[in-house]
């Protein structure tokens, strides 16, 4: 097991950019709410100091955050001015940090909504493997001036950069929610309403599908029009739904997010899914009893895999999928089908032409 | 004929490659119509394989490309430079596939914009990005600048709805970036190549995210007595909870020429006119829009429409899409400018924009997406009285210094292209800026792919023509 080198705490920018430009190999992590220090064999960079919220415009629908700040603590600035970030991340209760956030590129299943953590993020800060600070984006919500580094950060690991801050859209939260359950005996039944709603008229705060056959719908909005929209949901698909409300629907998504429904202590995995691909998948996870959840409509499952990563890679691949490991000790995050790795190994040169931070794939 | 373009003649037959003649005109210029410049040739590759031929081509003689969809960018995008080449795109112009489980297009870069909407929509389908060239201009043009409309704030840009490519990289490699997935693993490297400007290669299929037709549109369209008081009611409404598909507003002067050109019907009096849209689900959006109209009855508006039907809806729409154009029939030319300021700052913005016109005793006209702080100031001018076009330009400046000044930036939607780029240098830091090179550079060692563009130079255009675009003139686009 490897175990990191030593932990260093920056507490300026000038700083972080003396150590980024002196040291050889470098992990940048916030609240370890993913992966621990104890993973990388590595200096690692505790971000935490970096922690606060910069801007905050409710009137703008803009906000800009240090990387080190508490993902809990922003939703709750947030929470306040009645917004949140539509995309629901995840992971908040276990200490991620916004950092981490876009590091991991994970989103929730409010993504049905309005999209995931790519269509939020407008502008980024991060120091390069060259030890030099650089921007993309902006602070307002609508600008295409440069390239998107905002977009190339989510999901990049720490690979191609320290995130120093980032700044984000963020949206009026819905007054109230409501959760609809429709259970089915089987995954294949809920999976075809499943189909039907992602091209239906209703507007829905959440689509999933559980491993047990349950069909997910959260929708949200002024309460004056929710029972006449659970009403047409009911009708739209021939049964009547058992409803959660108030605190218990919160609680609820709470769970989901934070992935405490799928009680295993295999690897966590994200798999990048399309809606038509989901039964495939599953029929694939169901015999090795993986317990699993589908979410955002069909574009992404959380699994937990008990087995060797190996294998799992060499399922997905054969599906042409592609999975990132959210928990579990593991050397390489991203498994299964990535034809763009070439693409992505020659961005990182551009950024980090010494490898100073870890590499992707 | 050079080597580089006798084996380039090798590839095309004689009607799809030219260097001389009246058929190279059209690839002179794009909708920034003050540039010009004459490419050493123009192709029209009608497959993969022989966009793949000449860009190899291109990359061993290191010849300068540059793509061209519907050439409609007003930042000068599709220009082409004088020692390159123009790849024209428009017969790549098949849809190749609707998935409607998965909810993506699959089409070539030529397909028009509006043309993925219309063959969608008997699946109750559609493309969000809605550009007001969307009848004429190409996916492959959206990609590359990241097109916006009048539904950005809700909807994002184009970005938010590319969910996979096929790239030809500036080299010659082909690749395919996404996964078909609206969730990515992995760097969002389609992120990165949406907005490219044409300089990361030719994307030539891409996977289109489609989403349902909304079930209903609520619409309304209120005037004040003053821009200050419309921008006011935007904020009442930003701040009341309800997130609208759109808000617009158009000054006195561009509501003049609407209304000269469509017979909008916009009230006589008012100095301002708000448009704001809800969409969705009827039970939901009905419920918000009583909430939206108690907003603007407070706000001190003086007339208040709401549309009745989808006629009524049709012809608001259409006197707000026709403004940019109708503008131009005030005079014989105009430049329009894209900056962004935050939304809070458009009263200050608009004040200022209007005493920098007055500084250079030249009309500003204003149409902008009020909802994400997108100004649209159109500037008015004479280009045949000598030193008129420069005077534009300079005003055109201090307006996106103002934008830059108030925390915002250069461009939303028309991208930097030749126009802006000496403005990247006060928008972004060297260090940013080479940062930004340096993954070009790995994408294009020889900067060949769309060359002299975004990129701060120094190097000066000859300024020979201007006026509308020829599209515009004929009446079959208008400017938003
Ligand atoms: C009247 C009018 C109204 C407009 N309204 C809007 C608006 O509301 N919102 C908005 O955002 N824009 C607007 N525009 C600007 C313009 O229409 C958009 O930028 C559009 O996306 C350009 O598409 P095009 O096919 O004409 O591209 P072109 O002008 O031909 O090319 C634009 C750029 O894309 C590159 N390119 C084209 N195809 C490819 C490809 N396959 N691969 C890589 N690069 C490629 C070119 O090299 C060039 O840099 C308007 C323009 C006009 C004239």
């Amino acid at each position: 097991m490897p175990s990191a080198k030593e932990t260093l705490k920056p507490s300026s920018i000038e700083e972080l950019i003396k150590i980024v430009a002196s040291e050889e190999n470098l992990v940048a992590l916030g609240g370890q709410s993913i992966r621990k220090a104890e993973h990388y064999d590595a200096t690692v960079i505790d971000m935490q100091g970096f922690d606060q919220i910069l801007e905050y415009q409710p009137n703008e629908y803009t906000i800009t955050i240090q990387s080190g700040a508490s993902l809990k603590e922003v939703a709750a600035t947030l929470e306040k001015e009645g917004q949140y970030f539509p995309f629901d991340p995840p992971l908040a209760d276990e200490g991620a940090t916004i950092g981490g956030m876009v590091a991991s590129g994970l989103s929730g299943p409010g993504s049905q909504r309005f999209g995931s953590l790519r269509d939020f993020i407008i502008g980024v800060k991060l120091i390069d493997g060259c030890g030099r600070l650089i921007q993309g984006g902006g602070k307002v919500v609508k600008n295409a001036a440069g390239f998107d580094l905002p977009k190339l950060m989510v999901g990049s690991l720490g690979s191609l950069g320290v995130l120093t801050e980032a700044s984000f859209k963020v949206f009026p939260k819905p007054e109230t929610f409501v959760t609809l359950i429709f259970q089915y005996e089987r995954i294949d039944q809920a999976h075809a309403q499943l189909l039907r709603l992602n091209t239906s008229k209703y507007v829905l705060d959440a689509l999933d599908v559980d491993d047990s056959g349950g069909l997910v719908i959260r929708i949200g909005g002024k309460p004056e029009a929710l029972d006449e929209r659970i009403q047409n949901l009911n009708s739209f698909l021939g049964r009547e739904a058992e409803l959660i409300r108030d605190k218990e629907e919160s609680r609820y998504w709470d769970r989901i997010r934070d992935f405490k429904t799928l009680n295993s202590d295999g690897f966590l995995v994200k798999i990048s899914l399309s809606p038509s691909k989901l039964l495939d998948l599953d029929g694939i996870l169901a015999p090795q009893n993986a317990p699993r959840h589908y979410s955002y409509g069909g574009s992404c499952a959380w699994i937990r895999w008990e087995n060797e990563i190996q294998e799992l890679d060499t399922l997905l691949s054969k599906q042409e999928l592609a999975g990132f490991i959210i928990k579990g000790e593991t050397r390489q995050p991203l498994v299964g089908h990535l034809p763009q790795r070439a693409f992505i190994q020659r961005i990182k040169q551009a950024l980090d032409p010494h490898s100073k931070f870890p590499l992707l794939t | 004929m050079d080597d580089f373009l006798s084996e380039l003649k090798s590839l095309f037959p004689d009607d799809r490659f030219y260097t001389d003649g009246p058929r190279m005109v059209p690839y002179e210029s794009d909708g920034l119509t003050a540039f010009r410049a004459r490419p050493k040739a123009v192709v029209i590759p009608e497959n993969e394989d022989e966009i793949v031929a000449t860009v190899k081509l291109c990359h061993e003689y290191e010849v300068p490309f540059v793509a061209r969809g519907s050439g409609t960018s007003l930042s000068g995008g599709s220009l082409p430079i004088e020692e390159g080449i123009v790849i024209g795109l428009n017969r790549l112009n098949r849809i190749l596939e609707v998935n409607t489980d998965d909810r993506v297009a699959i089409v070539q870069t030529g397909v028009i914009n509006q043309q993925v909407s219309a063959t969608a929509a008997c699946h109750g389908l559609y493309f969000a990005p809605d550009p007001s060239s969307q009848t004429v201009c190409t996916i492959g043009g959206n990609v590359a600048f990241n097109s916006g409309g009048a539904h950005c704030l809700k909807y994002g840009m184009t970005s938010s709805h590319i969910l996979g490519l096929k790239v030809v990289l500036p080299d010659g490699e082909v690749m395919f970036l996404g996964n078909d997935s609206l969730e990515f693993v992995g760097p969002d490297i389609v992120g990165l190549y949406v907005g490219n400007e044409g300089l990361f290669g030719i994307a030539t299929e891409i996977h289109l995210r489609l989403l349902p037709l909304p079930e209903t549109y609520r619409t309304v369209l209120a005037s004040y007595s003053s821009l200050q008081a419309a921008g006011d009611a935007v904020t009442d409404v930003v701040s009341s909870g309800i997130l609208p598909a759109a808000m617009e507003i158009m000054d006195r002067l561009a509501m003049d020429a609407a209304d000269a050109a469509v017979h909008a019907g916009y009230p006589k009096d008012a100095k301002a006119a708000l448009i704001v849209e809800l969409d969705g689900e009827a039970a939901a959006v009905n419920a918000e829009f009583d909430s939206i109209i108690e907003i603007i009855e407070k706000s001190g508006a003086d007339h208040i429409h709401i549309a009745q039907s989808a006629e009524e809806r049709m012809l608001i729409w259409k006197g707000r899409k026709s403004a940019f154009s109708a503008v131009g029939r005030l005079a014989p030319d105009f430049l329009v400018q894209d900056g962004v300021v935050p939304r809070g700052k458009l009263g200050e913005a608009l004040q200022s924009i209007e005493e920098i016109g007055r500084k250079f005793k030249m009309r500003v006209a204003n149409v902008f997406h009020a909802g994400d702080g997108n100004l649209h100031p159109l500037i008015l001018f004479d280009g045949s009285i000598p030193g008129e076009l420069e005077k534009a330009e300079e005003l055109a400046g201090e307006v996106l210094r103002l934008c830059l000044r108030l925390g915002g930036s250069i461009t939303g939607e028309h991208g930097v292209g030749v126009e802006k780029k000496e403005y990247m240098a006060e928008m972004f830091t060297k260090d940013d800026l080479d940062a930004f090179h340096r993954i070009r550079k790995s994408l294009d060692s020889k900067e060949i792919s769309n060359r002299g563009k975004m990129f701060p130079s120094g190097e000066a255009q000859s300024l020979s023509q201007h006026g509308l675009h020829p599209l515009e003139k004929a009446g079959v686009i208008s400017r938003e």
